[in-house]
C-alpha cells in the first residue's frame, strides 16, 4: 500500500505479529517495542521537548527516535527501564536535532546579515521595552524565553512535572539522576523563570 | 506557618518561598493548603511570587503540555512490514564504474582495492567518530541537484538481473523496477556523492521519467535511521512512500498517485 507522507495516514501495522518469525535478539517484538513506546510517548515528548524547546521538532525528535530505538532494541536489557532506555535515545536524537538547528540558525543568521539585518534591526528597536499591555500571548512569549534560559535537564525535568503531574522520584529514574537533584532542578527553574519574569514587570503574568 | 508582625511589607525569606514550592508541588494537606493561601493573602511580597509562580505554571502547562496522541505512523509502517528484528546484512556500496581490471592485472587490482579499502576503514573511523552526525539532505535538495546535472544517472545497470543485484548487495534484498510503456527506468545517482545522507549513508536513489516528468525513488531499510517528512517535499511534488519486503521506498513525484514505487516487487 502506498501512503503520502504528507499526509500522515494512519497506522499500517496490523500487529499481526510477524515479527517474532524473525531471529530473536530481545524480549520484545517489534509489535510490543511500538506499544511500549506509544505508551511512554508523552514522557519522551517531554524530554524532547527539554532538547529542542520546540513543539514541532519535539514531534519530529520522538518520530525519529522511536525508528533508530526499534534498530537498536536488542540492546535493551528488559530487566531495565523501557522508558528511561528509550529516553536516552530520544535525548541523544533531540541533541542532534539541536546541533543541526543550530548550525542552520547560525546560516540563516549569516544570510540576513548578509541581506540588510532587517530582522535584527526590528528587534532592536524593540529590546527594552517591557510590554505593558499583559496579554496572554506576549506573557507565552516571553515564558517561552524563559525556558529557553533554563539547562536541558532542568527544562525535561519541569516539564514533566508541570504537564504531566509526575512524581519527583519517576522523574529521577527515567532522567537517570537522583530524586532530589530532579526535584532541585523543578524548584530552582520555577524561582528563576518568576524572578526573571517578575524582574521583566510582570506582577502576576497575564489578567485572566 | 507565621510571619512576624509587619510581614506584609517585609521582604521574604527562604522560609516561606520554600512552602512555595510545596505548594506547587501539590505535596500540602489541604490544611496546609488553605494556611499558606490565607497567609499569601496577608503578605504582599508572597502574594506577588505565587501569583507570578501560578502565571508561569499556568503558561508552562499551555506551553509544553505533550500532544495526546504522537503521530507514529513511520514506526507503525516499520513494525507492519514485519522486518523490525530481521538481520540486516553489511552495506556494501555499488560499483561507481563498469571498467572490469585487466586479466593479467586482476590480483594486482584486487590486492590494491583491498588495500585502498582498508585505508578507507581506518581513515573513516578515526575521522568519522559518529555516522549520526553526518549532514542531512532532503528530498527537494536531492531533487535540486539532479535538476542541476540534468537529471542524468550516474550508473546504469545493464538489465534487470543487474538492477536486482544493485538493491541486493546494498540492503540484502533483491528487488526490481522494470520499466514500463509510461515509467522509464533511467539509472541511479548516487546520494552519497552529496557528502550527505538522506535516510541513511546507503540510500539509493533511482532516477525514473513519467510521461515525460522527472521522478525520484529513495531507497532505504526499513526502519531507516531517519524518516522524510513532508517538510522535505518541494512547491508542486508529493511524497508518497511504500514498505516493499525489508525496504521503505519513497517517491518523489509530481503526479498525484505512486507509478514507480508501486511497480517495485521483490524478487530473489
Amino acid at each position: 500500500m502506498v501512503e503520502t507522507v504528507a499526509e500522515k495516514p494512519g497506522p499500517l501495522g496490523d500487529g499481526s505479529g510477524h515479527e517474532t518469525a524473525g531471529p530473536a535478539r530481545s524480549v520484545l517484538t517489534g509489535t510490543e517495542f511500538a506499544a511500549k513506546y506509544r505508551e511512554c510517548s508523552r514522557v519522551l515528548w517531554c524530554i524532547a521537548a527539554g532538547v529542542v524547546n520546540d513543539r514541532s521538532l519535539a514531534d519530529d525528535v520522538v518520530q525519529e527516535a522511536a525508528m533508530i530505538a526499534l534498530g537498536k532494541l536488542d540492546q535493551f536489557d528488559p530487566s531495565t527501564n523501557f522508558t528511561a532506555w528509550a529516553g536516552q535515545v530520544v535525548r541523544f536524537t533531540a541533541l542532534n536535532t539541536a546541533r543541526k538547528c543550530n548550525r542552520e540558525r547560525m546560516l540563516a543568521a549569516a544570510i540576513r546579515e548578509t541581506a540588510g539585518g532587517g530582522f535584527s534591526a526590528g528587534r532592536a528597536e524593540n529590546a527594552g521595552h517591557p510590554p505593558s499591555a499583559l496579554d496572554a500571548e506576549a506573557f507565552d512569549d516571553d515564558v517561552r524565553a524563559a525556558l529557553n534560559e533554563l539547562d536541558e535537564t532542568a527544562r525535561e525535568c519541569l516539564l514533566m512535572k508541570t504537564t504531566l503531574d509526575m512524581a519527583y522520584a519517576d522523574i529521577a529514574r527515567i532522567l537517570s539522576i537522583p530524586e532530589g537533584t530532579a526535584m532541585s532542578h523543578v524548584h530552582r527553574a520555577r524561582k528563576a523563570m518568576r524572578t526573571r519574569l517578575l524582574a521583566q514587570g510582570y506582577p502576576g503574568g497575564p489578567a485572566r | 506557618m507565621t510571619l512576624p508582625r509587619g510581614h506584609d511589607r517585609a521582604p521574604l525569606d527562604e522560609g516561606p518561598l520554600d512552602r512555595l514550592e510545596v505548594y506547587l508541588d501539590g505535596a500540602m494537606s489541604p490544611g496546609e493548603k488553605a494556611e499558606f493561601e490565607r497567609l499569601a493573602s496577608s503578605h504582599s511580597a508572597l502574594r506577588r511570587e505565587l501569583d507570578a509562580a501560578l502565571a508561569v505554571h499556568g503558561a508552562v502547562r499551555r506551553l509544553g503540555t505533550p500532544p495526546t496522541t504522537l503521530g507514529l505512523d513511520a514506526l507503525d509502517a516499520a513494525v507492519g512490514s514485519g522486518d523490525a528484528t530481521a538481520d540486516v546484512p553489511a552495506p556494501i556500496p555499488i560499483s561507481r564504474g563498469r571498467v572490469a581490471p585487466a586479466k593479467m592485472g586482476r590480483w594486482i587490482g584486487y590486492a590494491a582495492a583491498a588495500m585502498i579499502g582498508v585505508v578507507g576503514v581506518v581513515w573513516w573511523s578515526s575521522t568519522v567518530p559518529d555516522p549520526e552526525a553526518r549532514r542531512v539532505l532532503t528530498a527537494g535538495q536531492v531533487l535540486a541537484v539532479a535538476h542541476a546535472e540534468g537529471f542524468k544517472p550516474a550508473f546504469v545497470c545493464k538489465d534487470d538481473a543487474e538492477f536486482v543485484a544493485t538493491v541486493k548487495n546494498r540492503f540484502g534484498t533483491g528487488l526490481l523496477v522494470a520499466s514500463t510503456e509510461s515509467v522509464a527506468v533511467l539509472g541511479w545517482a548516487y546520494s552519497d556523492t552529496y557528502g550527505a545522507d538522506l535516510v541513511s549513508k546507503d540510500t539509493l536513489v533511482l532516477m525514473a521519467r513519467v510521461e515525460g516528468r522527472e521522478v525520484l525513488v529513495f531507497m532505504d531499510r526499513a526502519p531507516g535511521e531517519r524518516v522524510l517528512k513532508p517538510g522535505d517535499v518541494p512547491a508542486g511534488y508529493r511524497l508518497l512512500r511504500k514498505p516493499v519486503g525489508g525496504l521503505m521506498l519513497y517517491e518523489l513525484t509530481p503526479f498525484e498517485s505512486a507509478r514507480v514505487i508501486d511497480a517495485a516487487r521483490i524478487v530473489d
